[in-house]
């Protein structure tokens, strides 16, 4: 990866895509609604973007952008949600316990500023590759280490032209992910629950 | 040299914020807000990191001024949960140079923002990036979690329950949280243990959740995990790196990406 000034150089001259379709994302229905909370929540937010910088993400580090992380095919976003329970029960020849409750969100989107990075002359310039976008980020942060791809987030905001990252997913092989950066997205550009009795409403910007 | 003034934090927060700023190049001047007022006056600190939650601290005052007094100089703001309800703070948070920590039993975050406030202001209060602010509503959103089988009639989290949980012996338990196998088997719900084992319980429920079952949690707990590059949770449990697993967890339940 080039380093971080390279990147802010190098990031306003890239190309960029536009993407008007349906992502999805899994969230863990008492996470949604709260209901282990003293008071649950009054209302749920589907498109909650601030865990990501509240504790770091792949493209995001404390501190960093808000941040929605989306699939671009439900099975990715339903495995990443699900990911202890089938690391656990994989090999488990009978009885796997139940899945907690899971809700599975479609999210109706038009973005316009798209940086691909699972695009291979990307990375090229870039100067990275799968391996680097696909590494374990955890450690690497809270032991105070650099995480490449939170640096190439962090800048791709400060471009302030890119919306979102596509990006190889780490769950799903061959899988694609979004991350938008909610305080980018300027209309047309948008991002919605498809809800068609808005039971859980939400639009950003 | 940086200078870090430190603001009004009692004797805990203090030991915080010097695990929090172990490795940085600076040095530490602790004041009570009342001389810092006068203080600042005559120095421009890098950085202040302020307790919000101490006693008879000016609250709205601070949050509104002092970020605005002092431009060229990084604000961290060490905050309570209830933080959501002072006055000015969000007009404090639209300042650049201002910053807040909400987790104050972690010395990591302290570390990474306070960094990020110091490299800001090494490169003339004017860096690379914009700075972000962090809504008020995530206080509303930090889950909470509790398990009451790893609780005592005196309602303390119990040492004997929480090794019988994890399948750990009560002796690696105290090695783990500091103590000799001994006192905890005396007293498995002492006061001081209690801080320690806040993070068990955190992982416990989360994982009964996720896996269904003690069998579930136990297994992945003892399993080698890629996103921890291929080490075991449990492992770095007991090494005292517990909250980077319980933040795994609590990305999986927010549906956040590996």
């Amino acid at each position: 990866m080039l380093t971080e000034a390279e990147l802010l150089t190098i990031l306003p001259s890239l190309p960029t895509d536009a993407f008007e379709g349906i992502l999805y994302r899994a969230i863990d229905l008492e996470a949604l609604f709260g209901f282990h909370q003293p008071i649950p929540y009054a209302q749920p937010l589907p498109l909650f973007s601030e865990g990501a910088r509240q504790r770091g993400a792949r493209y995001t580090p404390i501190g960093g952008p808000a941040s929605l992380y989306l699939a671009l095919d439900p099975q990715t976003a339903y495995a990443e949600a699900n990911r202890v329970h089938t690391q656990v029960w994989r090999n488990a020849a009978t009885n796997t316990p139940a899945l907690p409750p899971t809700v599975l969100i479609s999210v109706r989107a038009r973005i316009d500023g798209i940086l691909d990075i699972t695009d291979s002359t990307i990375q090229q310039h870039l100067q990275t590759a799968n391996r680097e976008l696909l590494r374990p980020w955890r450690l690497a942060q809270s032991r105070g280490r650099v995480v490449a791809t939170q640096l190439l987030g962090q800048a791709a905001f400060a471009c302030g032209n890119i919306q979102a990252l596509r990006y190889p997913s780490a769950q799903s092989s061959g899988a694609h992910c979004f991350v938008v950066f909610p305080e980018r997205l300027v209309t047309p550009a948008y991002v919605e629950i498809v809800d068609q009795h808005l039971n859980i409403p939400q639009r950003l910007p | 040299m940086s200078q870090v003034l430190v603001v009004g934090a009692g004797p805990g927060r203090s030991r915080l914020i010097d695990q929090g700023l172990k490795d940085a190049s600076v040095r530490v001047v602790r004041k009570q807000w009342k001389t810092f007022l006068h203080a600042r006056r005559r120095s421009a600190p890098a950085l202040v990191i302020y307790d919000l939650s101490g006693t008879n601290t000016p609250q709205a005052d601070v949050l509104t001024q002092l970020p605005a007094t002092m431009p060229e100089t990084g604000v961290l703001y060490l905050a309570n949960s209830d933080m959501s309800g002072l006055e000015g703070l969000s007009n404090a948070l639209q300042q650049p140079n201002v910053d807040f920590v909400l987790n104050t039993n972690d010395p990591r975050e302290l570390r990474l923002r306070a960094s990020r406030l110091l490299a800001r202001g090494r490169e003339t209060g004017n860096g690379p990036y914009e700075t972000t602010t962090i809504p008020a509503e995530i206080v509303h959103n930090v889950l909470q979690h509790t398990l009451p089988q790893l609780h005592a009639g005196n309602g303390r989290l119990d040492a004997q329950a929480v090794s019988a949980l994890y399948g750990i012996s009560l002796a690696s338990l105290a090695r783990a949280l500091g103590r000799s196998e001994q006192s905890v088997h005396k007293t498995p719900t002492s006061p001081r243990i209690q801080p320690a084992l806040r993070v068990y319980e955190r992982i416990a429920a989360m994982l009964l959740r996720l896996t269904g079952s003690e069998i579930g949690l136990r297994a992945w707990m003892q399993a080698s995990n890629p996103e921890l590059e291929e080490e075991t949770p449990l492992d770095l449990l007991m090494n005292g790196e517990g909250e980077v697993v319980a933040d795994l967890l609590e990305d999986v339940l927010r549906g956040e990406p590996a």
